[in-house]
């Protein structure tokens, strides 16, 4: 049996996966831009590793988002649910 | 938006050993660190220690190269693996924060491995079966495999960082 690794710090939920297929970036180009090593990237979107407020911020400036639409403390909602919220029954 | 993609020479050299599992990396640490006992062992097949077994019949100089190609090899493959994901520019945030890490649980491995066998050695001289072994003497060939062991020892000191940053690091992702 696999034993669960113990985490200590927040779990930082983001959006790099989805903006980086955007794009059409790889996990090298996207890292070449932001100044780390690929797996850094790598780790960041598989959300075993918080960035900096730096790295989180030159990501924002990259992508040309506001940081709380790349980062936040509680898991994001689905692209599709925000751009078409439900309708309310009685329409 | 720029999205260079060139490699770097550096870069490319370095691909595929910085991608070793996690699984292989712990493995390289665990052969690496089986040389320390695999040292002792051969230290006491020298005949280092007085009432140990005879040197010769198990051809004791042989397992000292050994030995030490394993700890080298697996030592040089895991300092390899650590350097080949450190970029032009130096470690990134997430490698200096491992290797930050690393260091300072090494620093309480070594402290652990030095009180234990101290407490040890300090139980082994006043136990009484081991309190007749004597003095002990030490020929050129015991003299060859206390160095072995004492290189194998400072090599594994030495290691204790990368090896640590090898076992701690999670499953390497793809570059895709």
């Amino acid at each position: 049996m696999k034993r669960a690794a113990v985490r200590t710090e927040p779990i930082l939920y983001n959006r790099l996966t989805v903006l980086r297929a955007e794009r059409g970036l790889s996990r090298q180009e996207l890292a070449d831009a932001l100044g780390v090593n690929y797996q850094t990237i790598g780790y960041l979107e598989r959300g075993e590793y918080n960035p900096s407020l730096d790295l989180a911020l030159r990501a924002a400036e990259y992508f040309g988002l506001p940081i709380e639409a790349i980062f936040s403390r509680r898991p994001f909602q689905p692209l599709s649910s925000q751009l078409y919220p439900p309708r309310p029954a009685s329409e | 938006m720029s999205t260079s993609s060139a490699s770097t020479p550096h870069r490319v050299a370095g691909r595929g050993i910085d991608r070793l599992s996690r699984r292989a990396r712990r493995l390289l640490v665990v052969v690496a660190y089986l040389s320390l006992p695999e040292a002792v062992i051969v230290f006491w097949l020298h005949g280092g220690v007085p009432g140990g077994f005879s040197p010769n019949s198990y051809g004791a100089s042989s397992w000292e190269v050994l030995v030490l190609a394993q700890v080298a090899l697996a030592g040089a493959l895991l300092d390899r693996s650590w350097r080949a994901g450190i970029g032009a520019g130096g470690l990134d945030e997430r490698q200096r924060q491992l290797r930050d890490r690393a260091t300072c649980l090494s620093y309480r491995i070594v402290n652990a491995a030095v009180v234990i066998p101290v407490v040890v050695l300090w139980g082994a001289t006043i136990v009484s079966p081991f309190n007749t072994w004597g003095p002990v003497t030490l020929d050129p060939t015991s003299l060859i495999a206390l160095a072995v062991c004492v290189s194998v020892f400072c090599i594994c000191l030495s290691l204790l960082p990368i090896a640590t940053v090898a076992w701690l690091e999670p499953e390497p992702p793809s570059e895709i």
